[in-house]
């Protein structure tokens, strides 16, 4: 009985192997549909809003480098092209600080500066708000570290505004 | 009895379940490291010269950052480049309680005695991307870029102030 088994032993089918290939199977499975669907997430990200930021406390060389109308902005934790820059202006940074008799008032900063602007990027729309990149939620309040060709900065978020799609 | 001649049996599924998980392995391996190149072997390399500014700088660290020397990245180990220029300025404090002056108040300004502001020009190999951006090692080469600074005997964070860039032919 056993000889007569063990005689015919080659690839013997067990369960456990079975359950293992099919688990190894639905691994690949879930890796290439995670890939093909992680791209058609990237381009379904056609919604645009505009980004209203600014920047606090930067060289003026940083500033006069950074505020180029137009000029990509990118994320500096994963390189991906976020949108463009609108507009951006600098000024000398304002600072409200105490007098002598201990009223406030405000001064400026004579070597560094301050930028406004508004950003252009792409993202998704959703419940909560706007999603830059489909990934980071634009919340007044929040910075992002993002860069141009010349410069990077940190930039806080002081507006979302919604951007109609040009047809 | 049997347990003797007891062999271990070569199963064909156990095979088949080993080669796929190697597979899976290398091919994992290679598109990690095959995506590293390809990011890299894309730049076109060059030299390229920066300065950064290193903050706050003891007078008695002065002497360790001089023209000639190598820096490297303190925190990859990586030769960035050599130095070709050294300027230092004494550091400034911006006071916290407003100077009255004859139009009003002013922030004051002052500078310590003992603390120095350093630039340090740099000339570096580099690339450049597609998008201009340019790179040394793995650190971008921007206005505002921080770099991990380190020398003989002394190490520090800097920041890129400015940077000439590559022509590319």
């Amino acid at each position: 009985m056993s000889k007569n088994n063990q005689s015919r032993s080659g690839a013997r089918f067990n369960l456990f192997d079975v359950i293992l290939i099919l688990a190894l199977i639905a691994c690949i499975g879930g890796i290439v549909a995670h890939v093909y669907f992680i791209s058609d997430l990237n381009e379904q990200q056609s919604d645009r809003a505009t980004i209203a930021f600014s920047v606090s406390g930067v060289s003026e060389r940083t500033a006069e480098t950074f505020c180029v109308t137009d000029c990509a902005i990118y994320s500096s934790e994963n390189d991906h092209l976020l949108g463009s820059l609108v507009t951006a202006t600098y000024t000398n940074q304002a600072l409200s600080i105490e007098t002598p008799d201990g009223s406030l008032v405000t001064v400026t900063h004579p070597d560094k500066m301050d930028i406004t602007g508004d950003m252009s990027l792409t993202g998704t729309w959703s419940e909560d708000g706007f999603l830059i990149d489909g990934i980071t939620l634009a919340t007044v309040g929040k910075t992002i570290s993002v860069y141009t060709n010349g410069a990077v900065c940190t930039v806080t978020i002081t507006g979302v505004y919604p951007q109609l799609q040009k047809k | 009895m049997n347990t003797q001649n007891k062999k271990i049996k070569f199963n064909l599924i156990d095979l088949i379940i080993t080669l796929i998980i190697v597979l899976i392995l290398a091919a994992a391996a290679f598109l990690i490291v095959s995506s590293r190149q390809s990011k890299m072997e894309t730049r076109h390399k060059g030299n390229m010269s920066f300065t950064v500014r290193i903050s706050s700088v003891d007078e008695s660290a002065l002497p360790f950052i001089e023209q000639g020397h190598t820096v490297k990245d303190s925190v990859s180990g990586a030769v960035i480049g050599e130095i070709v220029a050294v300027r230092q300025e004494k550091t400034k404090y911006y006071g916290t309680v407003a100077k009255q002056t004859e139009d009003g108040y002013e922030l004051p300004v002052s500078t310590y005695e003992d603390k120095y502001d350093v630039y340090v020009t740099i000339v570096a190999t580099a690339g450049v991307d597609d998008r201009g951006i340019h790179y040394v090692g793995d650190t971008r080469i921007l206005i505002g870029s921080t770099v991990y600074f380190k020398v003989p005997s002394f190490t520090s964070v800097s920041h890129v102030i400015d940077f000439i860039p590559m022509v590319v032919e």
